[in-house]
């Protein structure tokens, strides 16, 4: 398509030139994608076992917490913001959802009160930052200190555990006694977050933010509605995952519970080509990010090599998908 | 005649909390533990406290730099378990070795991220993020994930962690230095100023020429050389290396710095502030062990209201600034 509209050169050096950058665009576009491909086949032919059905449902259902946040984290910072409390917001809405549950409160009242607690999480870190004009980064550093600290004040001990309860059986539920409960909330949110990005007008008025506030602003979109729609829709999304992380593992560690998920978040938006700047969020590039994420903690398992090595391995991966992106800007 | 003159007292002593608010709310917070438990204000409790936060007072002091320059450091606790364990393989040679190599290790480390920064122009926060994640990683891998024990450790070594100057312990007088070094830094060397220029206008410094670039390196090698510094006093008190150590120093430095009057917006700060900072997250987390029927995860919400509280004043301040 760009070979016919853009440049029209007869000659031999300009249609090489643009076949060049024809497939340094498409490796750019899909470079995600591509490397997500090298990583499986690359694993294919060196990890033992990796061919297997049960390296697909380990994978598709250990990504489950790091694929919601990572959906809700792309948002923010596709509004240019950035939500470094998402795991403790996980352990307090799993907090309150078990403690309300150990409570006899039944499972939907429990669930749906810490979800309100996510919600309200989000809505707290949204007003903050778009009320008080407090930097995204300070807010949340805020919540992230004390949210796992109230996570502990609400569950009134350090860890509690559930089995053999309806909430249990939530987390380990297989629909028609195959696929895992977990895969079809994933599935529900990847498809709602995109028909989201795709389709509504609120979904434009984030990225034009996070592109240029200013402009926005003075084109009549209401900024404060919109960040703070945005960071409560995070919240959700991860009190989501941390009450359905606690219900697959019967049992919640409040201090524990979603520690460090951040870091796997921010990589997997990193990865997916979001710009941390703010801007067009991408939701298969953050499918995908979050899949080689969790790719790669489960390949240095299947190998044997030390946990500490995936680390370093994540690492280098989010600087070179920066790095990568600042090509491309 | 009486009104006015109190008026304009009371004028005074306003506008000195105002710019002195932090060390205000450190006497305030000494008054009210001193008060509710006797055990406070003895010798012994205090020099604990200035032991225990002098290490991460280390790090807040290079975090202050990273900050006045419109930079963050997230790696600074993974450098202090990296260093730390370096330290502890290396405890048992001269005593120059176990102090003067990790801290080098640090400074590299801080490089790095200067690298990432300046060169590849990754955003601070992503590239000492991804810093944190390849420390630990190194930590980890150097120490093959266990903790390194030094049976060896040389007494004087040791003795940096248990010794006093009269009612003084070393680490106090350690980070008294390292304070005082860095304030002389900060405000009579070119380096201060421009590390003040850059946080204030980034763009407009480089158009000024200044080596904004340089600058940066410096602040970032700052910090990691510090947390090494810390690291080695951490080696010093424990006795050994774990590679898990000092997991979420990041946080309390970051807060210490805050809590301090330094805007995380960068130009404008004071290092003093990061001492009170630095004493202000102590005492709390002293009252909180004193307690004693509080578990600690109460310090740790403690310090999440305090700090927004003081985000809060900060950003009214600010805020009017800007108006």
């Amino acid at each position: 398509m760009i070979k016919n509209t853009s440049l029209s050169v007869n000659d031999s050096k300009g249609e090489g030139l643009v076949w060049k950058l024809d497939l340094q665009r498409t490796l750019y576009k899909h470079g995600t994608l591509i490397f997500f491909v090298l990583l499986l086949l690359l694993n294919a032919f060196i990890t033992p076992n990796f061919v297997s059905y049960g390296t697909l449902r380990n994978l598709l259902l250990q990504v489950f917490p790091i694929m919601l946040v990572s959906l809700g984290m792309m948002l923010v910072i596709s509004s240019e913001g950035i939500d470094i409390s998402v795991g403790a917001i996980m352990s307090i809405s799993a907090s309150v959802t078990v403690k309300l549950f150990s409570l006899e409160f039944g499972l939907i009242p429990s669930i749906m009160a810490g979800l309100a607690a996510g919600c309200l999480c989000g809505l707290f870190n949204g007003i903050m930052i778009a009320r008080f004009k407090i930097q995204p980064i300070v807010i949340t550093l805020i919540l992230m200190i004390a949210g796992r600290g109230l996570a502990q004040i609400i569950l009134g001990e350090l860890s509690l555990s559930f089995y053999y309860t309806s909430l249990a059986d939530l987390g380990s539920f297989k629909l028609g006694g195959l696929i895992p409960v977990q895969m079809i909330i994933m599935l529900a949110v990847i498809l709602v977050i995109g028909f989201f990005v795709k389709t509504t007008v609120f979904a434009r008025h984030v990225e034009a933010v996070g592109d240029n506030c200013r402009a926005s602003k003075l084109s009549g979109v209401n900024i404060p509605l919109i960040i703070i729609g945005v960071y409560v829709l995070c919240g959700v999304l991860s009190g989501l995952a941390g009450i359905m992380e606690a219900a697959r593992i019967n049992s919640i560690n409040a201090a524990s519970l979603g520690l460090m998920v951040e870091l796997d978040v921010i990589a997997a938006v990193a990865i997916g080509g979001t710009p941390f700047t703010g801007g067009k969020p991408r939701v298969m590039g953050t499918v995908l990010g979050a899949l080689i994420v969790q790719l790669v903690t489960i390949i240095v398992n299947m190998n044997n090599i030390q946990f500490h090595y995936s680390l370093v391995i994540k690492a280098i991966i989010i600087v070179l998908a920066l790095y990568l992106q600042k090509e491309q800007a | 005649m009486k009104k006015p003159e109190f008026k304009a007292i009371s004028a005074q002593i306003l506008k000195f909390s105002q710019s002195n608010g932090t060390l205000c709310a450190l006497i305030v917070l000494g008054l009210i533990a001193s008060l509710s438990f006797p055990a406070f204000f003895t010798p012994l409790n205090l020099s604990n406290i200035v032991k225990q936060q002098s290490m991460i007072g280390l790090v807040a002091i290079g975090m202050t730099f990273v900050i006045l320059s419109g930079g963050i450091d997230l790696s600074v606790g993974s450098i202090v378990a990296v260093s730390a364990v370096i330290s502890a393989m290396l405890s048992g040679q001269f005593i120059l070795l176990p102090i003067v190599i990790p801290i080098i290790v640090g400074v590299f480390i801080g490089l790095a991220n200067g690298l990432l920064i300046t060169k590849l122009k990754i955003s601070p926060f992503i590239a000492t993020l991804a810093m944190m994640l390849g420390a630990r990683g190194l930590a980890f891998i150097i120490t093959k994930g266990e903790t390194i024990r030094s049976e060896t450790i040389t007494q004087a070594f040791i003795q940096i962690s248990r010794g006093y100057v009269w009612i003084f312990p070393y680490f106090g007088i350690i980070f008294l230095l390292f304070l005082i070094g860095a304030s002389i830094l900060l405000y009579s060397t070119s380096f201060g100023r421009r590390v003040y220029a850059i946080g204030g206008n980034e763009e407009a410094s480089r158009m000024m020429g200044l080596n904004v670039d340089r600058g940066k390196m410096i602040v970032y090698a700052i910090s990691g050389g510090l947390s090494g510094a810390a690291g080695v006093l951490l080696t010093s008190r424990l006795g050994s290396g774990q590679p898990h150590a000092a997991g979420g120093w990041e946080l309390s430095a970051i807060a210490a710095v805050v809590i301090g009057g330094t805007l995380l917006t960068g130009g404008v700060g004071k290092m003093s502030g990061t001492l009170w900072g630095v004493l202000i997250l102590g005492v709390i987390s002293n009252m909180i062990n004193m307690l004693g029927t509080l578990e600690y995860w109460y310090a740790n919400f403690a310090t999440g209201i305090i700090l927004l509280i003081v985000i809060m004043l900060q950003a009214r301040v600010s805020n009017q600034q800007v108006v």
